[in-house]
This record gives C-alpha cells, structure tokens and sequence, in this order.
C-alpha cells in the first residue's frame, strides 16, 4: 500500500471506524498495522462514549434534530412496510438527548475534577499574593465608583450593571488580574460580614461546572456564567450565596 | 450502532483505563469546535450514519465525513498519537 492509498484508507477509518467498506477490511486483514488502526480507532470510540457523560448538546443541536417531521405514519404504513429513515431520526434524536441528558446528570453528581481543583488552587494562590493590597484598600473607607469599576472590569470583557442591586455593597477593589495565563480577569472586593469578599471575573470557561473549593481560611465558589466564570472567594464563615445571586445579576458581558 | 440496544451500555462499563485519561478525553472532546463535536456526538452516541448526520445538520456528505475525519485526527492529536493536521489535509476537503 503506497502512501496515497493509505491516506485514503485512514480518511475512510478516521471517519467512520465502523466502516463496513470491503475494501478497507480486507486490506486491514492482509496488515495488521492497518488492522491496528482500525482497532485503536474504535476502542478511541468506545472511550469517547464512556467520556461524552459531561458533553452537552451543542446549542441548537436537539432543536434541528427534533426540527426534522415524523412522517405520518399511516401514509407510511401505505407505501412501505418499513418505517422511514426520519422516523427513525424522530426516535433515534428523542434517545440521543435522553441518553445525553442522563450522563450529564450523572456527571453533575461528580466531584470536581482534578483541572478544576488545579484552578481551585491558582485562585486562591492569587487571593494570598494579592492580600496585602486587598488589606491596604479595604482599610481605606473609600468606595470605587460604577465608571471606574468598569473600566478595570473593560479589561476581562465585563462590566457591572449599575441596576441598584450593589447600592448597599460597594466595591472598594478593583484591579485587573490574570489568575490564568493569558486570560484577561478582574479581581473586585466588597466587605462581607466576616471579612473581605472576593469577586474575581474571567472571561474564559476553563471549569466545566459549579463547585466549591476551600482552604484553611477560605471558602469560594467558582460559577460558569454565559461568558466566562465568576469566583467568590470569602471568609469561611461568610455566607457567599447572597453575593452569588448579587453579582450573577449584576455583571454583563461586553464581549 | 444501536442507540437503544446494548451498544452504548456496552461502551459505557468500558471506561478509559484511569480518572486521568477521560478527564484528558473529557477536555480534549470539549475542546474540539462544534463543527466537529457535533458530528462525532452523533455518530458515536447517536448511532447515526454520515448521510444522516448530514441530513440533520444540512451539510453535504463529504463535509461531514471530513469533519469525522479531523474530529478524531484532533483527538489523537491530543494524545500524540497523530501527527498535526497538514495545511494539505486540511484543504483537501470543505
């Protein structure tokens, strides 16, 4: 097998590695590096099945899948004794999103995984680098005003909703900071009842999902929004879930 | 592959051989575009043919199975058990 023909055979095994191709399977019977390409693609399958359980549906996927008409099915029943390829489609898509909407209840029971504690971990790194500004600023009285707020917030593509919900929480730190390489975030701080609260802002989604992480002194939620991911960061005993639902109103997205 | 038969209870009590490599398939698969995603979501889960997924996502055949194609090249790639795609590969196909 030149080259060219085995490109072609791995475009064909590539694409579909159940392929029934005759051509394909007799060539991977007469070589069993070929017959291990086969192989190693399906079991990559078999892998990605047991893996999509925390994959959602892409956007608008189900909706084009349930787009597609179930034929009716005494007019079916008239013209052919076999159901029709999109009916088969109505119930295949109605499996497929029941089968996914399973996993990913599943998935949801799951502890974070290790990349999220990984970025667990660098928040709070940055909560203890930044503590001695957050010390100075928060010993200061003086509150930051909505402009200046977003214009620092400018720097991860957010902003806050001067809306009214923030009139009794001023924000008295805003710096940009950059808790992971080369994303851009904004690190806001606002006194809680038992210290200082964290409000950090990025504009990426390298969580997959809500969940807590904690230290000796810290305790913090890490919240996928639209857009990014908000974290809180505050005193163990501060009751962070108000400032959950305050600023999970009050910051939009600009980009 | 039957979407209500065994295939993917079958699948699903073969896990990747430790946490770490589906948490590294779990990122790789949420990594790929959903021009790629999408297609390989619904051949692998959903059982469906590369006619189907065409059908369904209103492309042409060829781009379907070359989306397969990339999405699975990537994947490997993640693993570093393909080389990178070429500039030829890639134009060879919508």
């Amino acid at each position: 097998m030149d080259e060219l023909e085995f490109q072609k055979f791995k475009k064909i095994v590539y694409a579909d590695p159940g392929t029934e191709d005759p051509e394909v399977l007799q060539a991977a019977r007469a070589n069993p590096e070929l017959q291990k390409l086969v192989d190693d693609m399906r079991e990559l399958d078999t892998s990605v099945a047991a893996t999509l359980s925390g994959i959602p549906i892409p956007a608008g996927l189900a909706e084009n899948l349930l787009a597609i008409p179930e034929v009716d099915t005494a007019v079916a029943a008239t013209e052919s004794p076999a159901p029709a390829p999109r009916y088969h489609y109505y119930a295949l898509a109605a499996c497929l999103i029941l089968a996914v909407g399973i996993t990913i209840g599943f998935n949801l029971n799951r502890g974070p995984t290790s990349s999220n504690l990984a970025f667990g971990d660098n928040v709070l790194k940055h909560i203890y680098v930044d503590v001695d500004l957050l010390n100075s600023a928060m010993a200061e009285s003086a509150t930051m005003t909505f402009p200046v707020v977003n214009q620092v917030m400018a720097n991860a593509g957010s902003r806050l909703n001067d809306n009214g919900l923030l009139q009794n929480t001023p924000v008295r730190f805003a710096l940009p900071c950059e808790v992971i390489p080369s994303f851009q975030s904004t690190h806001l701080a606002v006194q809680g009842n038992a210290g200082t609260v964290n409000i950090i802002v990025i504009n990426n989604s390298p969580v997959n999902g809500e969940f807590t992480i904690r230290d000796d002194r810290y305790d913090g939620i890490v919240i996928p929004m639209d857009q990014g991911n908000m974290i809180l960061i505050g005193e163990r005993n501060e009751d962070l879930d108000q400032y959950k639902d305050l600023f999970s109103d009050s910051i939009d997205w600009v980009i | 592959m039957d979407i209500e038969g065994q295939a993917i209870s079958e699948a699903a009590d073969k896990e990747p051989e430790s946490k770490m490599d589906r948490e590294l398939l779990y990122n790789a698969i949420n990594k790929l575009d959903a021009d790629y995603r999408e297609p390989l979501l619904l051949q692998v889960i959903g059982g469906f043919s590369g006619k189907e997924i065409a059908e369904i996502l209103k492309l042409n055949n060829n781009t379907v199975m070359t989306r397969l194609f990339r999405a699975r090249s990537k994947l490997r790639q993640e693993f570093n058990l393909d080389p990178e795609l070429t500039e030829d590969s890639a134009k060879h196909n919508p």
